[in-house]
């Protein structure tokens, strides 16, 4: 997990231009400023290229904090690996 | 889940985010605008409970987001589909972080209609919908502008970067020059903006006519919206009441035999840009149409009409000097049913501003 969230908080810099260690896994969007819909957007885009990872609208809606991400990006990453 | 359907007692809470928020404007809220809202999403004739406006409720009924939904019918080859037209898409800017727009969108998008669809998506909002999974559906996304008095246009055109008050010093300072400038070249026969009289005689249309008009005229597309004297009545009325966009005007026009060979609807007034809702007819009278629209507008003080292009009849738009742009509104849309989506991106389909969202404005 602690790989994962490394990459996330790479994500969340790219995406919003933040200090990637204000990220953590108990982050939620009212944390921060520029995480709203268009934000989340761009947050989906910036993961998708740190990871090599493609998100589907059910992904992006249940990627709704930090915690949520991880879980979404491990998923899918485990699905990549198992096949 | 904090979307729901919109209810009527959410109207205040509606017009208050439409009118600070989508139109930035200050309280008080024009009584007039929630009578329109509850018009609009309470009486349209194409009311279908399973298709509602969606709020986004923060908890104890304080409604921070609202998505407007219009159902209208359309059938495709003559089977009736269902398309919800989405619009007036608004969300506080203190609970944009619940990310309510996306839920809003998502809820919407998984409606039973056959078509979710918008015809006036700014680029902030096609970005997000494209990453939804909506489409540009670009042969409804081409505008066209059609300069009248060109020197007034190009102080029109010039001003709207402005800030109001910077717009309204530039259009008073620059009048008295582009009214010269006007003036001479209406005279100049070479002038490729001067007005052609045409033979077509004009008459008021109404609802029957257009009825019997949209039927003939569909020119063999796919899909095409559904109307009865009813649902064209109401629409029409409701448009004839957005005073901002002008006087709304509709001519039926007759060859010398007396029939009908197309007509056109539009927002006219002086001074300013014609917003055309729709123009139609046969093939082979389509630019003397363009014609018909050009000089009334000009008559009436305008100083250019502006469209969405039929991109079939892009040929005659051109020839009659005609600019094109994509900056005037996109059309996204979106559906389980890829076809459909196909079928409107392949511009295999009888659509207009009459049909969608961009005619239910409520001010």
């Amino acid at each position: 997990m602690d790989g994962v969230l490394e990459k996330v908080r790479i994500a969340f810099k790219s995406a919003f231009n933040i200090d990637p260690q204000t990220i953590t896994i108990e982050t939620v969007p009212e944390n921060v400023p520029a995480w709203d819909s268009m934000g989340h957007v761009t947050l989906a885009s910036s993961l998708e290229s740190v990871f090599g990872l493609s998100f589907d609208v059910d992904d992006l809606m249940a990627m709704e904090n930090v915690k949520e991400i991880c879980r979404v990006v491990q998923s899918k990453l485990g699905k990549l690996q198992g096949a | 889940m904090p979307v729901r359907p919109l209810i009527e007692d959410d109207i205040p809470q509606v017009a208050n985010l439409y009118w600070t928020v989508l139109r930035s404007r200050k309280l008080p809220v024009p009584p007039a605008l929630e009578c329109k809202l509850r018009e609009l999403y309470f009486t349209n004739p194409w009311i279908d409970s399973t298709l509602p406006s969606l709020v986004y409720d923060a908890g104890g009924g304080k409604v921070v987001g609202f998505l407007g939904v219009i159902s209208r019918r359309m059938s495709v080859r003559g089977k009736p589909i269902r398309i919800a037209w989405g619009g007036n898409f608004v969300v506080r800017p203190d609970s944009r972080t619940s990310l309510a727009g996306m839920h809003l969108l998502a809820t919407y998008m998984a409606g039973g209609q056959d078509i979710s669809q918008t015809d006036s998506a700014n680029d902030l909002s096609r970005a997000l919908l494209k990453r939804l999974g909506f489409k540009t559906i670009l042969p409804f996304s081409v505008h066209w502008v059609r300069p009248l008095r060109p020197a007034h246009y190009a102080v029109y055109a010039i001003s709207r970067s402005a800030g109001r008050a910077a717009s309204a010093t530039l259009r008073a300072v620059a009048k008295p020059l582009a009214s010269v400038v006007d003036g001479m070249a209406a005279r100049f026969s070479s002038n490729p903006f001067r007005q052609i009289e045409t033979r077509l005689q004009a008459a008021e249309l109404d609802v029957e006519t257009l009825l019997c008009c949209l039927a003939e005229f569909r020119g063999g597309c796919s899909l095409w919206p559904e109307y009865d004297v009813n649902s064209l009545n109401w629409l029409l009325t409701f448009m004839e009441r957005m005073k901002a966009y002008g006087e709304l005007r509709k001519v039926a026009l007759h060859d010398g035999s007396g029939k009908v060979v197309g007509w056109y609807i539009y927002f006219r007034k002086s001074g300013a840009v014609g917003e055309v809702v729709q123009i139609g007819g046969a093939r082979q009278f389509i630019k003397e149409i363009l014609d018909h629209l050009f000089h009334d507008a000009w008559i009436h003080g305008g100083v250019a009409v502006h469209g969405v292009v039929d991109t079939r009849l892009m040929d005659d738009f051109s020839e009659k000097n005609c600019i094109f742009t994509c900056r005037g509104g996109w059309m996204l849309a979106y559906s389980r049913k890829s076809d459909l989506v196909d079928l409107l991106d392949s511009g295999d389909a009888f659509l207009s501003r009459l049909d969608g969202e961009w005619c239910l404005s409520v001010g």
